[in-house]
């Protein structure tokens, strides 16, 4: 009984180790469970508490970040660094419809906010069942938070880039203006989409503002007083060919461009090809005076019109006399010039146009320019006309850069609009169009015309101004039409040493009481680019001559050969 | 057993200032991109503010001021003080300043070449002290005295001369 009994002790003992042992294991684990969740609380309500705001912000910031893969397009500004273009962080407010609740009432304070969209397409586009639907693209951050306010969490906000141009209207033909996807679709914006949309620096132009903007109001300004229908104007340096200003009006907001018309779109500086008159004088005499080795006081016969089969060539300011090589360019006699352009020749003076870069369209940093109207077939009648602007038809930035090849030394140069920091160009590289005396010749000319010939309206008190008018017949229906006028003017300052080539072009300007009925370039072109040579000077602070300088006096020894007196 | 503990809880500690550090750096790349962000708008902003034409729509509207007119440019060395070029052409236009507050000026003003024609008080303080020429010698029509602040000395010896001479008043 007793080994009994212990046997049975034996075995409760045993069987209680074990369970004792199971005991231990299993309170052991529960215990270890409890550690990890009291660790685990500690961790979450402790530890990573004071995250908790840090995690709500960086939600925001992912929430805020525009879509992957789209880059921030770079900002174009001016020569001075004024920004021109830049890229802003908008919000598009778009719908998630299957999370809408209460569609309709959505709807109606969405109107409230948005008056211009309509409640019935709204209520429609919340109720369609699409997952993703634009409701208004580019809202304010004003309206933002008015529809955070509705508290629907269906209506949900994209973030997106978008192009802002804060100059407004000032330079728009020239930087150009993108799509709704940032797309360049004009000017600089267009042919230089792929860098500006890689988003490094801002891409510099060879504008200045202000520049710019005197030389728009005096466009305008013309514009509305002789009540043209259009106008055009670029500023110059004749040096370096880089375009200061460049405007073309009737011009446009590019922030309303679904409003846009045609003729705002259109850019009469690189696009407009017109028939531009006398500034083509500069040329004719230019190679006339380089091909031929003539005294500068050589004489025309400009009583008689000249014939050239059944056409026939007058003078506007018409003198009747002999006229000196001076004279047929300050009085700008057409028959004078003819007789210039014959005596040079058809295949010279249209080599001449040529080298100038008259008869191709421009290489430009724009990609919207226009092939130019040539004569075709080219006649010796196309000669006459073209040595005084008719008959060939050109945009006013290829005349300006043109005129500016001949009076800045006599060398080739190319408009640019992309400001280069470096030296650009090497004295042994220049193309050279004219020899040094023709431009000496040539400069003096131009003086002339702004002294006592046909652009004494353009003359600014000690700085020299040089120039040449240009009254062109617009061409209605196939003929010439006396009351549809450009009139234009290339001014030139200082001659004596010039730097800037300002040109201005009117676009069919009516005589008014005040001008005596006149809309010529004289009274309509000159007196615009003297108002931007003064306000050039003081923007740039350029230093006039006095009145009895050599520099002021530069060109007066023409004045032997000229007999200035009122026209009969 | 202890060093067990001891680098589990180092371990756990490092792991939690890391992903902390970690969250610190998003925090303020985010609120850095929102100042850039804010900057960007502020600019822009202020450029259209800025532009020419507001500008000048705004100086003709609220400003007694005009823009210069090229005729105000004068040398200050030539047109205004001439005998003291006579007297010694070396001097700095400072020192003929000087030289000229000393001068009785407005007890015989007919001694200065400007005076003889009267100058027209202009409108315009103009940004600079610089003096330009523009004018023959003989009697400059306009003289134009541009900010108050610099040339006060000079602005004041003008007033003596000509009422007040170069301010907008």
């Amino acid at each position: 009984m007793r080994r009994a009994a212990s046997k049975i002790e034996g075995e409760r003992s045993s069987v209680l180790d074990l369970s004792r042992g199971r005991l231990v294991l299993v309170s052991a684990f529960f215990v270890l469970a409890y550690a990890i969740l009291v660790l685990r609380a500690f961790d979450l309500t402790v530890i990573q508490a004071v995250d908790k705001e840090a995690k709500a912000q960086h939600e925001e910031l992912v929430q805020n970040s525009v879509k992957s893969g789209e880059s921030r397009r770079s900002d174009i500004v001016d020569r001075n660094g004024v920004i021109l273009a830049t890229t802003l962080k908008i919000s598009s407010l778009f719908a998630d419809s299957k999370r809408i609740a209460d569609p309709a009432s959505a709807a109606k304070k969405l109107i409230k906010i948005f008056p211009e969209m309509s409640y019935g397409d709204t209520l429609q586009k919340l109720q369609s069942g699409k997952r993703f639907i634009w409701l208004k693209r580019r809202i304010t951050p004003e309206q933002k938070i008015e529809v955070l306010k509705i508290g629907e969490p269906g209506l949900e906000f994209e973030h997106e880039y978008q192009r802002f141009y804060p100059q407004e209207n000032l330079a728009v033909h020239m930087v150009g203006y993108t799509s709704l996807d940032n797309q360049g679709l004009s000017g600089i914006e267009r042919s230089f989409d792929p860098l500006l949309s890689k988003g490094q620096e801002p891409l510099r132009l060879t504008l200045d503002v202000r520049l710019q903007h005197a030389l728009r109001r005096e466009l305008k300004k013309s514009m509305d007083s002789f009540e043209a229908i259009g106008a055009a104007g670029v500023i110059m340096d004749i040096n370096t060919g880089e375009i200061l200003g460049a405007s073309s009006l009737p011009d446009f907001n590019p922030h309303q461009i679904k409003k846009v018309e045609d003729k705002e779109l259109f850019n009469r500086v690189t696009l407009g090809v017109y028939e531009l008159g006398s500034v083509f004088k500069i040329f004719s005499t230019a190679v006339f005076f380089e091909e031929k080795n003539v005294p500068v006081n050589v004489t025309f016969d400009a009583t008689q019109p000249v014939k050239a089969g059944r056409f026939e060539i007058n003078d506007y300011h018409a003198e009747n006399r002999i006229l000196t090589a001076p004279e047929v360019f300050m009085y700008s006699s057409n028959i004078g010039s003819a007789m210039m352009g014959q005596a040079v020749g058809t295949e010279r003076l249209k080599a001449f146009y040529r080298d100038l870069g008259l008869l191709d369209p421009l290489d430009f940093e724009v990609r919207e320019v226009a092939r130019p109207l040539v004569p075709n077939p080219w006649t010796d009648i196309s000669t006459l006309t073209a040595s005084y602007g008719h008959g060939l038809a050109t945009t006013p930035l290829q005349l300006t850069a043109a005129v500016s090849s001949i009076v800045n030394g006599g060398y080739l140069v190319k408009p640019r609009l992309v400001l280069d920091d470096e030296p650009f160009y090497d004295e042994n590289e220049r193309i050279s169009i004219v020899s040094n005396e023709t431009v000496q010749r040539m400069r003096a000319f131009m003086r002339l015309v702004v002294t006592d010939g046909t652009g004494r309206n353009a003359d600014v008190k000690g700085y020299r101004v040089g120039g040449k008018t240009g009254t062109a017949e617009k061409i209605v229906n196939g003929r010439y039409d006396r009351k549809k006028l450009i009139s234009s003017f290339i001014g030139v300052f200082p001659m004596d040493e010039p730097r800037y080539a300002i040109y201005i072009a009117v676009d069919e300007p009516k005589g008014q009481k005040w001008s005596y009925g006149y809309a010529t370039a004289g009274w309509v072109a000159a007196p615009a680019v003297k108002n931007v040579i003064s306000s050039m000077a003081s923007i740039m602070g350029i230093v006039p001559a006095k009145e009895d300088s050599p520099q002021q006096n530069f060109g007066s020894s023409l004045k032997q050969y000229v007999s200035i007196k009122k026209k009969h | 057993m202890a060093m067990l503990g001891v680098s589990i809880a180092a371990l756990l500690h490092t792991s939690q200032s890391v992903r902390r550090a970690e969250r610190q750096v998003s925090v303020l790349k985010a609120s850095i991109e929102r100042e850039e962000e804010k900057i960007r708008m502020l600019n822009a902003e202020w450029v259209h503010l800025n532009r020419p034409d507001r500008l000048e729509r705004l100086a003709s509207e609220f400003l007694d001021l005009v823009p210069p007119s090229l005729s105000r440019y004068v040398d200050a060395k030539e047109d205004i003080f001439p005998q003291a070029q006579v007297q010694d052409t070396e001097l700095e236009v400072k020192e003929i300043e000087k030289v000229i507050e000393i001068r009785p000026v407005s007890a015989q003003p007919k001694d200065i070449e400007a005076v003889k024609n009267p100058v027209t008080p202009a409108r315009k303080p103009a940004q600079t002290m610089k003096s330009r020429k523009v004018q023959p010698k003989p009697a400059p029509k306009e003289i134009e005295i541009k900010t108050k602040e610099k040339t006060k000395d000079f602005g004041a010896l003008l007033d003596e001369l000509s009422g007040d001479g170069g301010r907008a008043q």
